[in-house]
């Protein structure tokens, strides 16, 4: 799962990053609304954190553009702004959720958690596949009951083919989803932990489409 | 006690128009009299006329026939004359050559009323005062002496003075409920707006409305409704700089505890310790801002602090000794040029804290190595205080902002409080001198406080 995180603040900006990698997401930090726009223009992000007060150009000038441009990405707005009117607005200019500063990081990862979640149709907050069930706030992968330990990068790679069960993600897409454009990526990590989650799990869990990706089935 | 305004008017109106009424009841009472007298002059003046008539008439039927006349005829038609005051008038007919009285009232003496021969004559008879007409006929041989007591003349001018006084009296309780009643409407609309603004709520600061205000309340409504305005004012503005403030200390407080959910939750220890270094560097960063925000609030424009002779050469040399250990940090050059300059009046703290804040900022855009330039100078009657360096610079359409309370440029890296030249401008509009940004030598910025004439001592509240 890769994030963007638009926060001018330099203190806070670290801190989000490094909170949000602890739990397992791809992090891009931008500092302001323009570089924000560059991001969201080259890159596939899941979600994007959101600062209202930018330099450049402000965090709701930045989220009309993107949603008149129809893209369906989910937004959290994170400010220091708390009155109704702000919320209203934020919210009524295309943001998913609305967060006021100082807010608590658990919190935070809990509603992207929830954006994710309702972005990929789900109710459950866990995903069930088969006898495999993957919960993404506690980062525990269960196998028919039975604890499986997995590398945060491994759970990050089993998640987005669950997530996305029955399409073919590219090895560049499952990079992008480890690694935020400051990480240097390893050539074939994706292949390595594709392997050990085929060791460790099953081995037709995942199939490989040649030249294309990799693809978890749908439940038949 | 406070002078009551219904008081005031009472207690000068009422004697004012008493004294009015009185002098105008003189003038009626004075009139009156000259009236009454003309009047019974004429009215006795008529008499003596008629008895004249009577007496030739009868006297000269008697010479006709003598012993006819009898003298109650007279007497009679007198009594239509006399019937009211016949006390008071008195009448003598007299045959002058024989010296004797044909006829005379009652009232009258047998002796002569008047010695004249004709006219008036007030005198004493029997002890009281007279006005006596004389009249005698042509031939000199009848004579008629018609007298009046003045006591008669006494109560007509007291029946006169008691018409002319009654209205008066009865009018000075008439005139102290038209007085009171007079002020009290026109104050109500005064004690309209007192009620209105002792109903206020304390943050309703709106104008008087001064549509019913007497002209006379005028001014003080004015007065009010502009001191209204300036509180109102003064309230806005400290009402965002509170909300401001709290809204700025938001960011680093989420930092904070960004950091330190990083620090719990991190598993090397390496990460776990660069989490703490940011928490400190935050709470630094708190500190840094919560003492900005102190200072600006101190610096109250109402309130004028002190006015010393600064040398800002001096005082230059010393912000820039305190500062010395940050520039030496940062390997940047720090320089002073200060040349022998009048002092300028002013708060030396405040300047202290001015200067400080520019080279602060000055050695934070330099570039590490790069150099920072204090310089004080003359220039005309005024003394320029400079402040450069080879930073990035600011380009000229954010002059205006970069003075905004919390605003930050894009690159600042949100490390200061956004409050530092907020403060600078603060400070330079207390001493009326002009903050004028220009680009550097060859690139960077230049910062100039601009005192007006030293001579001219700054204005403000001491």
């Amino acid at each position: 799962m890769r994030l963007l995180l638009v926060e001018d603040d330099e203190l806070l900006g670290n801190g989000l990053q490094v909170g949000l990698r602890q739990n397992g997401y791809a992090v891009d930090w931008v500092k302001d609304g323009r570089s924000a726009e560059l991001f969201l223009a080259a890159g596939t992000y899941d979600l994007m954190i959101l600062d209202l007060g930018l330099p450049a150009r402000s965090g709701l000038e930045v989220l009309r553009t993107q949603r008149r441009g129809g893209s369906a990405l989910p937004v959290l707005i994170l400010t220091a702004r708390d009155t109704v009117e702000d919320k209203v607005s934020g919210l009524d200019s295309g943001a998913d959720e609305y967060l006021v500063k100082p807010f608590d990081l658990d919190e935070l990862a809990a509603r992207i958690r929830a954006l994710l979640r309702r972005r990929s149709g789900r109710g459950e907050p866990v995903i069930r596949h088969r006898d495999l069930v993957l919960d993404p706030a506690s980062h525990a992968v269960m196998r028919a009951g039975r604890p499986v330990d997995l590398s945060p990068r491994e759970f990050a790679v089993l998640r987005q083919l669950l997530e996305n069960r029955g399409r073919v993600l590219s090895r560049a897409r499952l990079e992008q989803g480890l690694y935020s454009w400051a990480d240097e990526i390893d050539s074939n990590a994706v292949e390595v932990h594709i392997h050990h989650l085929r060791r460790k799990l099953w081995p037709e869990l995942i199939r490989t489409i040649r030249g294309v990706g990799y693809v978890i089935d749908k439940e038949s | 006690m406070n002078p009551s305004l219904r008081n005031r008017l009472l207690f000068t109106l009422l004697p004012v128009t008493l004294a009015l009424w009185a002098i105008v009841g003189a003038i009626i009472y004075a009139a009156a009299q000259g009236e009454v007298d003309e009047l019974i002059d004429a009215q006795l003046t008529q008499s003596a006329r008629l008895l004249l008539n009577l007496m030739e008439h009868e006297l000269a039927e008697e010479e006709m026939a003598p012993g006819d006349m009898s003298d109650d005829d007279i007497a009679e038609q007198f009594a239509e004359f006399s019937h009211k005051y016949e006390q008071r008038l008195a009448f003598q007919m007299w045959i002058l050559g024989e010296n004797r009285i044909w006829l005379r009232s009652d009232s009258a003496p047998r002796y002569r009323m008047s010695e004249r021969s004709a006219g008036f004559e007030d005198r004493a008879i029997e002890g009281s005062p007279w006005r006596v007409y004389v009249l005698t006929d042509a031939a000199g041989r009848l004579q008629v002496q018609v007298g009046e007591s003045a006591e008669r003349r006494e109560i007509l001018r007291n029946h006169i003075a008691w018409r002319v006084l009654v209205p008066i009296l009865l009018s000075i309780p008439l005139i102290a409920v038209m007085i009171w009643y007079g002020v009290a409407r026109a104050m109500s609309p005064l004690r309209n707006i007192a009620a209105d603004v002792k109903n206020r709520r304390p943050d309703n600061l709106r104008p008087i409305p001064d549509l019913d205000v007497p002209v006379e309340a005028k001014p003080l409504i004015d007065a009010l409704n502009a001191l209204f305005r300036r509180l109102q004012q003064a309230f806005e503005t400290e009402r965002r700089f509170t909300s401001d403030a709290a809204h700025e200390l938001r960011t680093p407080l989420a930092a904070l505890k960004t950091q330190a959910q990083v620090a719990l939750r991190a598993t090397a220890d390496e990460e776990r310790r660069r989490a703490l270094r940011q928490v400190v560097a935050g709470v630094d960063r708190a500190t840094h801002l919560a003492q900005q925000l102190l200072t600006l609030a101190r610096i109250d424009p109402t309130v004028w602090v002190g006015h010393d002779n600064v040398d800002l050469g001096d005082l230059a040399s010393e912000v820039l000794a305190e500062i010395a250990p940050l520039a030496l940090a940062r390997g940047t050059d720090l320089g002073l040029e200060a040349g022998a300059v009048a002092p300028v009046r002013g708060d030396r703290a405040m300047l202290g804290i001015l200067l400080r804040n520019l080279v602060d900022n000055a050695i934070k855009y330099a570039p590490a190595g790069g150099w920072v330039e204090v310089n004080v100078e003359r220039r005309g009657s005024a003394i320029v205080l400079g402040v450069s360096d080879n930073g990035p610079g600011i380009p000229p359409e954010e002059h205006a902002r970069v003075f905004e309370r919390f605003y930050r440029r894009i690159g600042a890296g949100g490390s200061g409080s956004g409050l530092g030249l907020s403060i600078v401008r603060r400070i330079a509009d207390l001493h009326h001198a002009e903050i004028r940004l220009s680009a550097g030598e060859p690139a960077g910025l230049r910062v100039e406080v601009i005192f007006g004439d030293p001579a001219r001592t700054v204005t403000g509240q001491p």
